[in-house]
């Protein structure tokens, strides 16, 4: 109240205020005036008491004129402020015909309109949309929006039944979804749901399967279905209005039906054909699981379109979550299959890997014994192999046809072929000659009589081509199938043999010391352990009495058994053969015996036993006592004829007085000589031969003093002195005196002749020869003067003549050297040959210069050295002389 | 005909004298103490073949030594074998033995033999 009425105050005060103004306005302009057209007096300050009068009246007038003026409006302005405030008053009661009054009017008829647009709403907002309104014209804006908000209210309402209607329809669909984890009861319910709850007649659900050979729409639950010929549980992908529905992703709804898709069966409405058909893909995550299929009578309005599709989306998510969660129990189930497999087969793995250890291990058992075994048979072969390459036997397999199959490795070391060479071929050509008759008897009878052993000896080349005895015995394994050969076993009895044939020497060494003549005594480590019957004619006692008894303790003379323990003795540390001779008294009186003691040796080649072989010499002591006094004799003989035979040789004196540098070298072979020097002096003349008689010894001393005597008389008595002529005359009294001459001579003897003719006068000599050479040293060179090629005496030669002289100026230094044949021929040296002339030769070229003596000295040297241990050849007779 | 067959010794040459096989051969030493003895039964065999000989007959000489005695024996012999057609003697000598080159010339030249030399 305070408020208005200020404003009241102030809407008095402004008209007021106003007059007062206007008032003010007016005295002002009046005074102005006045002062304008008085000549005004000056003094503005002073206001004219006109002026107050008019203002106060003035004022007063203004309050009076507000007071009226201002009552309307105060009721207005009242009304106004009601509406204002959302109340609406009453009609107001005052009303004046002026122009406050009809904005009075007014303002009530806006009350009223006020007051039905708000009832109406009271109405609408109550729910009754069906309330009559009517705007209040055209214009009215706030009707036109009430009824605008009404039938917009209306709408809302339906589609927030719609809503409902879905929202409901899908929460109950969701129970059933929730309630179900299976698709076939799922598709049950949900279908017969969906047909109550979109008023359908028909109903089917199928889902979509996705399979190796292409996805398929499958009926899975129907509803009232009575297909005749679209009665398909399964389609392909835009195989017919299902399939065509899964390849769009996009429902179909029509209501042009095929004329055979779809009769319903019902005994209330007959074949009667649905009207609408809703065939709806069941979508989530833009993949299409199933379809729902749906007819009606009536066509699917908006709405259950709206909820099929929603319901689709829920079922879709429903269908791939019960496919999941079928895949996960499936895989579940499977893994857990899997599982179960794979732990039995863990288990059986398990087991097995047990087994295979058990049978490893097991395996590694025998594997061990296995080697073990192996080892064993190697071991078993290796000394089976030893055993056969070193068995004294050498074992054969033959064929039928007599090749060798088989050949044991002994065969190496006893015949010394390898068994590759003997195997496969036959042997036959091995056996010696004389042993293959029997050796092919061998086979002959092995096949005869299959069941006997035939044992036979023969001789075999062995690989060095030496014979060798074998003893074989052959078995038949014909019938062995495991052989089906003979089997020979050979064995080398050469030395059985050889000690077959010792025992049998023995045996007749026995015989023949039980025969024999000589005393024959084993004695052993001083006993005698053999004795022949021999020693019963020497003492009277059998041999019994003394075999196997100590030497000592037998009835022997003291001497024998001495000299027998001796020469034991003798034998045992020398290891030799003993000879010797002892006496041996005995009842036959004083025997002399030749005793052999010869060592007998055991294995260990140690003497075990000597063997005392005592021959009776007694009488060829006889003999040689005979024998060496007759020689002795002769000896004797031949010693007086040499005497003679040195009677004749040169005086040395006179040789050494006319020739001071000569030598005469002279070595008969035997005590006599057929060599002898000649010299004769006579005059100036100095006639000097060697002479070489046939023969040496006796028959060539003999010959040797004819020699003599004829050179004698033909150059002392006769005077011949020319060297040839002597000769011949010496052949011709050679050959006379020995009767050579004549048919049936008995003598081929004569000699060779080598003679000089020295004039120391005249400073020559004049040479002949038979059969010998004169060597002549002039200036350091050696000169030959052969002689005649025959002989003195030996019968007439063929060719024969004169012998020839030969004439040699000498010098002083010039040397002259002959010989008999001795010299030259005599054998020696390192190969035994001759000395030989060549070897003389050169001798006397080397040494010619030496003086006599040692020129002697040093051809008996080198001759002496070339014989060596020989014998003497022949006489030797060397003469030198030196001018 | 009987081989005639004598081994040699020290002093006395090895003899074969064989007719069947054609070997005739006298060789080694010759020295014996009683030459005309030791010869006898070879100058008998060629008394006894002359009759009944060889159509050729190799009469081998192969002699180190032969002393003055052996020497007229070979003569013998060797005159022995002049009266058997179809001979020929074969004379050896060492290379380094002239004495016994020589000796087989001048018996070559006293008999009408011929002789083929030969070294050994």
């Amino acid at each position: 109240m305070k408020t208005t009425l200020f404003r009241n105050i102030k809407i008095s005060l402004k008209i007021t205020a106003l007059v007062l103004v206007m008032t003010l306005a007016s005295v002002t302009a009046i005074t102005l005036f006045y002062f304008y057209t008085e000549t005004a007096s000056t003094q503005v300050g002073i206001i004219s008491i006109p002026a107050v009068i008019i203002s106060l009246f003035a004022a007063a007038m203004s309050l009076l004129f507000a007071q009226w003026f201002m009552q309307p409006l105060e009721s207005m302005h009242h009304t106004l402020h009601m509406v204002s405030k959302g109340e609406l008053p009453e009609k107001s009661a005052l009303l004046t015909s002026d122009e406050f009054g009809m904005m009075q009017a007014r303002v009530d008829e806006l009350v009223d309109m006020l007051k039905q647009s708000a009832e109406f709403a009271q109405k609408i907002g109550e729910g009754k949309f069906d309330t009559p309104f009517k705007a209040a014209g055209e214009n009215d804006s706030l009707g036109i929006a009430l009824l605008n908000m009404r039938n917009s209210l209306v709408e809302t309402d339906k589609k927030e039944k719609e809503r409902n209607w879905i929202v409901l329809g899908l929460a109950e669909a969701g129970e059933i979804l929730r309630t179900h984890d299976s698709l076939d009861t799922l598709g049950d319910d949900i279908i017969r749901f969906t047909i109550n709850k979109v008023n359908a007649i028909q109903g089917a659900f199928y889902v979509v399967n996705k399979e190796d050979e292409g996805t398929r729409i499958e009926l899975c639950n129907s509803f009232a279905y009575n297909r005749k010929k679209y009665l398909k549980s399964s389609f392909r992908i835009a195989e017919g209005l299902v399939g065509q529905a899964v390849a769009e992703q996009d429902m179909i709804l029509r209501t042009e039906i095929p004329a055979e898709y779809i009769t319903i069966s019902s005994g209330i409405l007959g074949d009667k054909k649905p009207s609408c058909i809703l065939i709806m893909p069941l979508i989530a995550n833009e993949e299409v699981f199933g379809v729902i299929e749906l007819a009606g009578f009536e066509k699917f309005d908006a709405s259950q379109v709206k909820f099929v599709q929603e319901l689709g989306t829920m079922l879709a998510r429903t269908i791939f979550n019960i496919k999941v969660n079928e895949r996960t129990r499936r895989l579940l189930a499977e893994s857990q299959a899997m599982s179960n497999d794979l732990k039995e087969k863990q288990e059986v793995l398990r087991q097995n890997a047990e087994e295979m250890q058990a049978t490893q291990e097991e395996l590694q058992r025998s594997n061990l014994m296995l080697e073990e075994q192996v080892e064993e048979v190697n071991h078993t072969r290796n000394r089976m192999q030893l055993l056969l390459e070193n068995a004294s036997e050498v074992i054969t397999i033959y064929e039928e046809n007599g090749s060798i199959r088989y050949i044991s490795p002994s065969v190496e070391t006893i015949l010394g072929y390898a068994p590759s060479e003997i195997q496969g071929t036959t042997d036959l050509e091995h056996v010696h000659p004389d042993g293959q008759e029997i050796y092919q008897n061998l086979f002959a009878q092995l096949k005869a009589n299959p069941n006997e052993k035939v044992t036979v000896q023969f001789e075999y080349k062995n690989k060095n081509g030496r014979y060798i005895w074998l003893e074989a015995t052959g078995t038949n394994f014909m019938s062995n199938r495991a052989i089906h050969g003979y089997i020979v076993n050979s064995r080398d009895i050469t030395e059985r043999r050889r000690a077959e044939q010792e025992q049998r020497m023995r045996s007749k060494m026995q015989a023949l010391s039980e025969n024999s003549t000589d005393l024959i005594a084993r004695l052993e480590e001083g006993s005698i352990s053999y004795i022949n019957p021999v020693i019963e004619s020497y003492t009277g006692k059998e041999a019994a009495a003394f075999i196997n008894k100590k030497v000592t303790d037998t009835e022997l003379d003291q001497t024998v058994l001495e000299s027998w323990l001796q020469i034991v003795e003798q034998v045992n540390a020398t290891q030799n053969k003993i000879s010797t001779e002892m006496d041996f008294p005995s009842e036959l009186g004083k025997r002399v015996m030749q005793i052999s003691a010869i060592p007998e040796y055991n294995e260990k080649e140690t003497i075990e036993s000597v063997l005392v072989v005592s021959h009776d010499i007694t009488e060829r002591k006889l003999i040689e006592l005979d024998i060496q006094n007759k020689n002795k004799k002769i000896n004797d003989s031949i010693n007086y004829a040499k005497r003679i035979q040195n009677a004749i040789l040169p005086d040395n004196f006179a040789i050494s007085s006319a020739l001071p540098d000569s030598f005469i070298l002279y070595k008969p072979r035997d005590v006599v000589s057929g060599d002898f020097p000649w010299y004769v002096q006579t005059g100036d003349d100095i006639f000097i031969a060697a002479v070489d008689c046939t023969g040496h010894g006796v028959p060539g001393a003999l010959l040797s003093l004819i020699g003599y005597f004829l050179l004698n008389d033909i150059v002392r008595s006769r005077h011949v002195t020319n060297p040839g002529q002597i000769l011949d005359l010496l052949d011709e009294g050679v050959t006379q005196t020995l009767k050579q001459d004549q048919a049936n001579s008995a003598t081929k003897d004569g000699m060779d002749i080598a003679l000089c003719r020295i004039n120391t006068k005249t400073k020559t000599l004049e040479y002949a020869g038979a059969h010998r050479p004169l060597y002549v040293m002039k200036n350091n060179v050696l000169e030959e003067i052969k002689g005649n090629k025959f002989p003195i005496g030996g019968g007439v030669y063929k060719n024969q003549t004169k012998f020839t002289t030969t004439q040699v100026k000498l010098n002083a230094g010039d040397s002259v050297y002959f010989s008999s044949d001795g010299y030259p021929d005599q054998f020696g040296g390192a190969d035994g040959r001759k000395f030989g002339s060549k070897r003389m030769r050169e001798l006397a070229e080397r040494i010619h210069h030496l003086p006599a003596h040692l020129a002697m000295e040093a051809f008996d040297l080198e001759w002496e050295e070339w014989r060596g241990t020989q014998k003497q050849t022949d006489d030797v007779l060397l003469i030198g002389i030196k001018f | 005909m009987e081989i005639l067959n004598i081994e040699g010794a020290e002093d006395t040459p090895k003899i074969i004298l064989d007719r069947t096989n054609g070997i005739f051969e006298i060789s080694g030493r010759s020295l014996p103490e009683d030459s005309a003895e030791f010869y006898k039964p070879v100058l008998e065999w060629l008394k006894s073949y002359s009759g009944q000989s060889n159509s050729a007959t190799d009469f081998v000489f192969k002699l180190e030594y032969f002393n003055t005695a052996s020497s007229k024996l070979i003569l013998d012999v060797l005159s022995s074998l002049e009266s058997i057609g179809g001979t020929t003697v074969h004379w050896y000598h060492h290379e380094d033995d002239e004495d016994m080159q020589e000796a087989g010339q001048e018996f070559s030249e006293l008999v009408e033999i011929p002789f083929e030399f030969r070294t050994y």
